[in-house]
């Protein structure tokens, strides 16, 4: 057996009648032999460590094999196995989806919240996760939750770009022009005057949109 | 509304040259108290509630508030003593904001 060749793609399928006991010797050799199908693996191409043990146990039971208590065939692993499952799409499903808290925690940088950098990384980084998950061989599920990862990114994008937009501002006001002067309340009810902010130095208005 | 914890330094930078910051927004005083609170801000908002001052520098954004109410566009305008414009940043895009770094240095170019 130790010239078998096994290797890790080796597909091995061991029939046998009983494992041989104490209690239940070895029986004689002419006794019916009701071969028990044993497989390795079934769902995934059998791994180094799945094949191992049983050739393992078929080299040192050699004697038993040579006495045809144990038939051995080897197989390649068929093609038409289902693939195997990769948990990769749904992670970046999820970091794509995680992609709006992260351009939410850092707003309060002005690069990455005018250029949505973060996120996009974020999102993209998802889209690359996914992409090779699918290409490492996945299930339809897997090929789904690439696929609205995918869907996930672009309505960013859009999100991001076009429908974004702020109308044009009607704004005239021209550097070297005066103005318009104002008196409004501040968040403690007091007036505060324009004229007044800039009497000593320069005045900074920032107008934003509201709290919400 | 986020980015007025940015402005701490350009704030500090108006406060040596004897200047000041305003923000603006349409929000009620006691809105812009809880923001002040929230942000930690050290510079006044001031409440522009029927957006008449925010119309005269022609940033409305009509409809462009929660329940179709009237915000202004996110807009700096910089002021000197003679009550003249210096230098301004009006957002095209939602997420548009002029840089703290930029007005920073605007400020110290004075």
């Amino acid at each position: 057996m130790s010239d078998s060749g096994l290797s890790h793609r080796t597909h091995l399928t061991a029939s046998r009648t009983r494992i041989p006991t104490r209690k239940s010797p070895i029986p004689a050799r002419r006794s019916p032999v009701t071969p028990i199908h044993c497989q390795v693996s079934t769902r995934r191409a059998p791994r180094l460590w799945t094949a191992l043990p049983l050739a393992h146990y078929c080299e040192t039971n050699a004697s038993l094999l040579a006495d045809g208590f144990f038939t051995m065939t080897e197989m390649s692993f068929p093609n038409d196995l289902p693939r195997r499952r990769s948990r990769l799409p749904l992670l970046g499903l999820l970091l794509t989806l995680v992609a709006p808290l992260v351009y939410m925690a850092l707003v309060g940088f002005p690069t990455l919240r005018a250029t949505g950098l973060a996120a996009f990384v974020t999102a993209g980084l998802g889209c690359v996760v996914g992409f090779v998950g699918v290409l490492r061989g996945t299930n339809r599920r897997g090929r789904i939750f690439a696929g609205a990862t995918a869907a996930m990114t672009a309505l960013y994008l859009a999100a991001f770009f076009g429908l974004a937009a702020l109308p044009a501002t009607a704004s005239t006001l021209a550097v070297g022009e005066p103005v318009p002067s104002f008196v409004l309340p501040d968040q403690n009810g007091q007036s505060v005057a324009l004229d007044e902010a800039h009497a000593h130095g320069p005045a900074l208005l920032v107008f934003y949109r509201g709290h919400w | 509304m986020w980015e007025l914890r940015g402005l701490a330094e350009v704030n500090d930078e108006l406060q040596r040259r004897q200047g000041r910051l305003l923000a603006i927004s349409v929000d009620s005083p006691k809105q812009s108290l809880a923001v002040v609170r929230e942000q930690h801000l050290a510079f006044s908002i001031l409440s522009d509630g029927d957006g008449k001052v925010i119309r005269d520098y022609g940033i409305l954004h009509q409809g462009g508030g929660p329940h179709n109410t009237d915000v202004a566009v996110p807009a700096m305008f910089l002021i000197d003593q003679n009550s003249r414009l210096i230098w301004s940043h009006k957002a095209k895009r939602i997420t548009d904001r002029a840089n703290p770094r930029n007005v920073l240095e605007v400020i110290q170019a004075l």
